[in-house]
């Protein structure tokens, strides 16, 4: 119950109120009429009554409160129940949502796992086959590839039999060119030998004049002494004057 | 004149003598000038070679040396027949004695008829006799010239 509603539960209470006291109040004042035509209304108990009407009010207002009170109370009551119920149910529904999420999970969980596995297993049998097929073709390659080599080696070996043969034929003619070629350059070059022999014998024979000249230049001046010296210097200059250099 | 300078130059004979003696001439030139009346050899004493100054003072004895005032022109004088005195290069194998220098010019005076000076250069690679050169003549009368002219 909200507070507005009890607003207009206290309102319309009071209106009820308002409107019982006004026809009471007219009543009386019928009544005063009519008893001031037969009786006046004593003071004591127009007080007793106001009183009466004060507590009956009070008693009747504060029941009216303690009613609304509860009827709110048990509004409110009712209303948390509800809101409680409907919570619960909320949850209770979220759950077994979040119950079957996880189960679909799982659930999923468990075909991957199965499906990863069947995998795994197909690719290692396949790797498996794969092998054993590899293993045989390299097997048929070794056995093609030692074929193919012993085939090579063979026709090398005969090619190179025959380079072999070219090679020394070619060689033989090259080293024969070659030879006649040597023959004739040994020849120039004993004559060149013999020129330069004869040339150096007779720069030989010039050094070993020259040698001799002047030992016996050295020596003869040395031999001879001083009075044939000057005799000497004397005879060169009677030939002076007589080539008439003075 | 001419004689006195002959008889003056008689121990000229290389050209290791002219220079010495033109040396001679000048210092005999400056002391000329000093003391006009000592005579010129007793002025030289202890300043020149002694040989040359004792033949001035036997000129001066004879009275064929100059008198005071002339002394100087006589100097230079003597000094430019000197300077024209005939030069001869000779090149020898040894180095000569004194008396063969004499010997030269002696032969010199008596062969030619002249005084010579003697510029004398010592090479023993020409081994024996002399290479001449005299007033733009040279020739090779050297034992070395011998000795290659047998072995060509």
């Amino acid at each position: 119950m909200t507070q507005e509603q009890i607003f207009i539960y206290f309102l319309a209470f009071f209106s009820g109120l308002l409107i019982f006291l006004l026809l009471l109040k007219f009543s009386l004042t019928q009544k005063g009429k009519e008893k001031e035509l037969t009786f006046k209304i004593s003071e004591s108990f127009k007080n007793a009554l106001e009183d009466m009407v004060r507590k009956e009010t009070k008693k009747t207002l504060s029941e009216i409160q303690k009613k609304i009170l509860e009827e709110f109370l048990q509004q409110e009551r009712e209303q948390i129940t509800a809101i409680y119920q409907k919570a619960s149910e909320i949850i209770e529904q979220q759950k077994k949502q979040i119950s079957d999420f996880y189960q679909k999970i799982e659930e999923k969980r468990e075909n991957l796992e199965t499906a990863m596995k069947k995998e795994t297993e197909d690719f290692i049998y396949s790797i498996l086959k794969e092998k054993d097929f590899v293993s045989k073709k390299m097997l048929e390659i070794n056995e093609t590839l030692e074929k193919e080599g012993e085939a090579i080696l063979k026709e090398m070996r005969i090619k190179s039999e025959n380079l072999s043969e070219e090679f020394s034929r070619k060689i033989s003619q090259i080293f024969n060119l070659l030879f006649e070629d040597l023959k004739t350059k040994i020849s120039e070059k004993e004559n060149e030998i013999e020129e330069y022999k004869k040339r150096k014998l007779e720069e030989i024979d010039r050094e070993i004049y020259r040698i001799i000249i002047e030992v016996a230049k050295k020596t003869l001046g040395k031999v001879i002494d001083i009075t044939d010296h000057e005799k000497l210097v004397i005879e060169a200059l009677e030939k002076a004057k007589k080539d008439r250099i003075f | 004149m001419k004689k006195i300078f002959e008889k003056l130059s008689e121990h000229v004979i290389t050209q290791e003598d002219l220079v010495f003696i033109l040396e001679q001439i000048e210092i005999a030139k400056k002391l000329s000038f000093q003391a006009i009346t000592v005579p010129l050899s007793e002025k030289l004493k202890n300043k020149i070679d002694e040989r040359l100054r004792k033949e001035i003072e036997k000129l001066e004895r004879e009275e064929k040396f100059p008198s005071v005032g002339q002394e100087s022109e006589f100097l230079d004088n003597f000094k430019n027949f000197l300077l024209k005195l005939p030069k001869m290069k000779l090149e020898i194998a040894f180095e000569p004695r004194e008396v063969f220098i004499l010997e030269l010019d002696k032969w010199f005076k008596e062969n030619l008829g002249k005084k010579i000076i003697l510029d004398i250069f010592v090479n023993p690679k020409i081994v024996g006799g002399a290479k001449i050169e005299y007033q733009g003549k040279w020739k090779d009368y050297s034992l070395a010239k011998e000795i290659e002219k047998i072995y060509e």
